[in-house]
């Protein structure tokens, strides 16, 4: 299991660099620099010159690449080594410049727009954030979720099941483009109650990641886009859940459980429940992929300063280095988010095993 | 046999009509109210983006005239003496004397009811290009990825999973930022020239049509590839093969007619997403060109307004959830009645 784990990580290093090289190419690719101010604000050319130069913009593309991954030193001793290679005098001339210690050193480069900051700050004062926002919508979708979908399924056929069939599917169908407009329209609008804009928990972070503080006050911040986030995926967990222990619980086992007179709450929790969930787990690889992409679109209705919020506004700003960066943040939190996946469910289902 | 057996005593059995797997499907989808429901509704749909031009507000109230006379489209049409007009409110323009506000007007006096109409076209053009582009680049994929088998398989599988893993929404992002700032530039030459024409003359939704059909198409190819892979170990394809038929010919008249109907249900199924993207990437100022209008858009301008007139968020997102809904049952529907072993559950 741990080789396989090692090897899912070591296959996703490559799929990572070609990701990011795309998105550095296509940045560089759309017409517009991080430096064109328009109208009055236009810069002289030869300050915007200075300024693509402070940032390795002169140097060909590949270099800048080859900067932005194994760091500006580096990328000066391969030039240094082998100077035939087109474009080196550009990187000669500047790589003591130090703009970059590479990726491979965890340095993700320095804003262009936002003087003086670098993307790691940028990331660790606003990925905890998002990873809040992420990590609270699907306790909310699994605990409102689970429970549901075994509700409808133990009492099949029943209001209750129709009941929460309905909404579940309207829950699934309701797009977080309505219902968060929707919500601060009710609650901060209209009732005055919890907030909007801005998020409850501020840096420095408990172990970089979760809240210093989880008073009422974080969770007057929290509650809306959380919920905003989570019903899609508990309707989808909780649909998932019922189709699944209902087809589960007419297996022979269940059947031998019950004639052995075990109570129906232990055929149900212990027995029923854990193979049911196995195709819910199958869903959480899509579903925690959604939940990153749902914080990009909760955190735009909500003005929350999270990930996504940046991703956004560096777009405008043409800030190559943000871009990226959120980019590459984002692919990896999927590719670990997949493995976990597979893990967990090698571990629900001892019929699969990996090597 | 059978024929003669039945011959002999036509009278005593009561005829039996006839019945086909496909027969069978559309009759189960038929005792299914919701995908009824849906389905008309999603005809409604598609004749109202259709005949848009007659059914706005300022064609039926009998205001053609002046919408001719300003030379506005109806959902462009500014009256700004009626901004934030509540729904049923009248018109305050002197030319505009006795039009009714069914559902309000926006912040700029436009008509609501008028947007939201021609916002089914965006919605609807999105739903049916990028599902059709989807749907045949994933089978093409997936039927060439599973009917070869081996090594290709391997690779082909590889590039679907590779891209799988992917922040697939901000590909999408870039690449729609790519193509709006090629537009504002709009000194290119020759074949992009043309391709900008195309989009500015709809109103920008050919890059989301592209955007969309060329990322959206991975899960239709995996459900493609594994239907392939059963179908092809089916005795009548062996025995195709075995009597010499060559491969095209098996894949498109023994494996195709057979995978298209799981994969025209999964495509149903996607379709919300493909009209949530759209909305979502016009909510962010990333989708159609104004003045056009699109649900997501007119949801983002509600948005900014929503202290002083809340009213205007009604018509888009109403009109957004009702298609996402009517979508999602017609999909549920119609994978209840070809998928009979789902149809327990």
């Amino acid at each position: 299991m741990t080789a396989y784990i090692i090897r899912r990580l070591l296959w996703s290093i490559p799929v990572l660099l070609l990701l990011t090289f795309a998105i550095f190419a296509l940045m560089r690719a759309i017409p517009g620099g991080p430096f064109d101010f328009v109208g009055d604000k236009s810069l002289p050319k030869a300050v915007v010159q200075n300024l693509e130069r402070r940032h390795h913009l002169d140097w060909p593309l590949g270099w800048q690449f080859s900067s932005y991954v194994l760091g500006d030193d580096i990328t000066g001793v391969i030039c240094n080594g082998l100077s035939f290679l087109p474009g080196c005098d550009a990187v000669q001339a500047t790589y003591q410049l130090g703009v970059s210690q590479g990726l491979i050193r965890g340095d993700l480069g320095m804003a262009l727009k936002l003087r003086g900051r670098t993307v790691n700050d940028l990331v660790k004062e606003s990925f905890p954030i998002s990873f809040q926002l992420g990590i609270i919508s699907v306790a909310v979708a699994v605990l409102i979720g689970i429970p549901a979908g075994v509700l409808a399924a133990l009492k099949q056929n029943t209001w209750l099941d129709y009941g929460s069939s309905f909404v579940a599917v309207l829950g699934l169908s309701i797009p977080n483009l309505v219902l968060g407009p929707l919500l601060i329209w009710i609650f901060p609008l209209t009732l005055g109650w919890f907030e909007v804009a801005t998020w409850g928990a501020k840096p420095p972070f408990t172990l970089g990641l979760f809240p210093t503080t989880m008073g009422w006050k974080f969770w007057t911040h929290a509650i809306l886009p959380a919920a905003t986030l989570g019903t899609g995926f508990s309707a989808a967990i909780a649909r998932l859940t019922r189709a699944s222990l209902l087809q589960v619980i007419r297996e022979d086992y269940i059947r031998t459980a019950r004639a052995k007179g075990l109570k129906e709450r232990t055929v149900v929790v212990v027995h029923a429940l854990r193979n049911s969930l196995i195709p819910v787990i199958t869903v959480l690889g899509p579903l925690l992929a959604a939940v990153v992409t749902g914080t990009f679109v909760v955190e735009q209705i909500f003005g929350i300063p999270g990930m996504g919020k940046h991703f956004v506004t560096s777009i405008g700003n043409r800030d190559y280095p943000i871009i990226t960066g959120v980019s590459l943040i984002f692919a990896v939190l999927l590719v670990l988010a997949n493995l976990v996946v597979d893990v967990v469910y090698a571990w629900l289902d001892p019929r699969i095993s990996y090597k | 046999m059978a024929v003669v057996e039945q011959a002999s005593k036509p009278s005593t059995v009561p005829q039996r009509r006839e019945r086909t797997p496909l027969g069978d499907a559309i009759q189960q989808l038929l005792k299914n109210k919701l995908a009824v429901g849906s389905i008309i509704f999603i005809t409604g749909l598609i004749l109202s983006a259709i005949l848009a031009g007659f059914l706005n507000g300022y064609f039926l109230q009998g205001f053609q005239a002046e919408l001719d006379r300003t030379s506005q489209p109806a959902y462009a049409k500014q009256t700004l003496q009626d901004n934030n007009a509540r729904p049923g409110e009248k018109s305050e323009n002197p030319n505009l004397q006795g039009f009714v506000y069914w559902l309000g007007a926006d912040n700029l006096g436009r008509d609501l009811w008028s947007r939201t109409l021609y916002g089914t076209r965006v919605s609807i053009a999105v739903a049916l290009v990028a599902g059709t582009v989807s749907l045949i680049i994933g089978i093409a994929y997936g039927l060439i990825s599973g009917y070869m088998g081996g090594r290709v398989d391997d690779l082909m599988m590889r590039v679907v999973d590779f891209l799988y893993g992917m922040p697939l929404l901000i590909v999408v992002i870039l690449m729609q930022v790519y193509f709006k700032s090629l537009q504002r530039r709009g000194d290119e030459s020759g074949l992009v020239n043309f391709i900008l024409d195309i989009d500015k003359s709809m109103g920008g939704m050919f890059f989301i049509f592209v955007v969309l059909g060329a990322l959206s198409w991975l899960s239709m190819a995996r459900i493609a590839r594994g239907q392939t892979l059963s179908i092809k170990q089916k005795e009548f394809v062996e025995a195709a093969r075995a009597t010499g038929v060559k491969p095209p010919r098996i894949i498109f008249r023994q494996i195709l007619p057979n995978i298209l109907g799981p994969c025209i249900v999964q495509e149903t199924l996607q379709i919300p997403g493909y009209i949530l993207t759209e909305a979502f990437l016009s909510f962010i100022g990333l989708g159609v060109n104004a003045p056009t209008p699109s649900w997501g858009i007119m949801i983002n301008e509600a948005f900014q307004g929503l202290r002083s007139s809340p009213h205007a968020l009604v018509p888009p997102a109403v009109a957004l959830t009702l298609t996402v809904l009517a979508f999602n049952f017609l999909g549920d529907g119609l994978r209840d009645a070809f998928d009979p072993r789902l149809r327990r559950t």
